[in-house]
């Protein structure tokens, strides 16, 4: 067994119950995947690649240098799905009137229209082309009060696979609705970026745990190559 | 101190001076009190340690578990005796596939204990007019009623106690934060089978989408709760 990067945040007791009880072998993914790319536009990662303190200067919710680490990462699997035929998803918060969901107080933003209307925009590694759906939610999960599984289904996706953030945050929450939906969930560990790192980690062993299979990105692109060289037979 | 500060790494540590939630979000003036997923197959039929208590309870939580249900067996007392609203959550016993994705291998208990797992633990055992709401997925939200029963009442925070933290407790908070509710979280009286994924989940909580709470704060809100409506009642 290969150290996960989860393990160095666990308590002795931890380490003994994950003997006993952790995942031993992946839930496996099924023959009809999509790679969802949730919220990553530039806010969470700033103009610059700046490590986090310095960029929070002027973006309070970057999550600085390993946001761009995983952005690069997402970009290959776009690449890979794009090449394959895989449907992709781009998921991003609605802009609108409507109160949002978090649980925080905070001062009223100094920032220009102008900067925010960037901040909101989805970075160029990663932006979508004519043809990929992209969806907007008022929520952390990209399931609620979206269309998403409506396009899921009558796509007949049975395996969905996710980068971007926050690890703890709305992916965590897609991926939570998405099992729930009973589609196979995928989360690619180095695609996936968080403000906190103990949160990261944490988040990552509780999905793999209970809702997903967590791997890496080169597992997630062979099994994009796999199924487009699958569907390449068959068409 | 919440606890989750020993899990923190440096980095977060910084990270949450200068992010981190300061005050609390606040809650609202028609509160429930919603127990989740507090049976016999995650505490044991003994108060035992863990590891002890997963010979025959597999996803048993222990004697940290037992703590947590006396504390919410306190607090529940409290809710009754000021009228506020109690919700007890469980899982559905069906056919329905289940929303998890760890392969362990389950030993098979027999019929007898099986059934005896799914019930209740006597120490915060529903009473007649109580809501039970049974749920196929980690969420209570998901595929039950319980929004309509939220909705009719005219509810606007929930309470929840229960488990797992980084389980049930978890999906159950964001679902109410999407939806809108003022989400509370009671930090003695959730519990989990790993450590860090219990203060990670409450510091993640906390952050997003709910105020983590002591149960002499809780207590002391649903008494004051109670104290407005009887005063409304004689006027």
């Amino acid at each position: 067994m290969t150290t996960r990067g989860w393990e160095r945040y666990f308590s002795e007791r931890d380490k003994e119950h994950d003997k006993l009880r952790g995942k031993q072998e992946l839930a496996g993914f099924g023959n009809k995947p999509a790679l969802v790319l949730i919220d990553i536009y530039y806010s969470v990662l700033g103009l610059e690649r700046e490590e986090i303190f310095e960029s929070m200067k002027t973006w309070p919710g970057s999550t600085g240098l390993e946001g761009w680490k995983a952005v690069d990462v997402a970009a290959e699997l776009l690449a890979v799905a794009r090449e394959n035929q895989i449907p992709v998803f781009h998921v991003k918060g609605m802009e609108s009137i409507i109160k949002p969901w978090i649980h925080r107080r905070r001062g009223p933003s100094t920032m220009s229209a102008e900067m925010r209307k960037k901040g909101m925009e989805i970075v160029d590694e990663v932006k979508p082309i004519p043809g990929e759906i992209v969806i907007e939610k008022s929520a952390p999960s990209a399931f609620q009060g979206t269309p998403l599984s409506f396009q899921l289904v009558s796509l007949g996706i049975d395996t969905v696979i996710v980068c971007g953030e926050t690890t703890s945050g709305c992916i965590r929450a897609s991926v939570v609705d998405g099992a729930t939906q009973r589609f196979k969930m995928g989360v690619v560990e180095e695609g996936v970026f968080d403000r906190t790192e103990a949160s990261h980690w944490m988040n990552l062993y509780d999905l793999h745990q209970k809702y997903a299979d967590v791997v890496f990105a080169e597992y997630a692109k062979d099994y994009l190559r796999k199924i487009g060289a699958i569907k390449a037979v068959t068409a | 101190m919440y606890g989750w500060e020993t899990y923190l790494s440096e980095r977060d540590k910084k990270h949450d001076e200068l992010w981190g939630k300061k005050e609390l979000y606040g809650f609202g003036s028609k509160p429930a009190l919603v127990l989740i997923d507090m049976y016999y197959s995650v505490v044991g039929l003994k108060r035992e340690p863990i590891f002890e208590s997963m010979k025959t309870w597999s996803s048993s939580t222990g004697l940290e578990g037992w703590a947590a249900v006396d504390k919410t067996a306190e607090l529940l007392a409290v809710a009754r005796a000021n009228d506020i609203p109690v919700i007890h959550v469980k899982g559905l016993q069906s056919g329905i596939n289940s929303w998890g994705r760890n392969t362990r291998k389950r030993v098979p208990l027999p019929d007898d204990l099986r059934k005896k797992g799914a019930q209740i633990v006597d120490e915060v055992k529903p009473l007649p007019g109580e809501l039970i709401i049974e749920k196929a997925s980690a969420s209570a939200f998901p595929g039950t009623s319980l929004i309509f029963y939220l909705n009719s009442l005219g509810i606007d925070t929930l309470i929840c106690c229960g488990e797992t933290t980084s389980g049930c407790v978890r999906a159950t908070v964001v679902d109410g934060c999407t939806n809108r509710y003022h989400m509370g979280v009671v930090a003695e009286c959730v519990y989990d089978r790993t450590e860090a994924s219990h203060y990670m989940n409450l510091y993640d909580m906390h952050q997003k989408y709910a105020d983590v709470v002591g149960v002499a704060d809780a207590a002391q809100y649903f008494q004051e709760i109670g104290a407005l409506s009887k005063e409304a009642v004689q006027a």
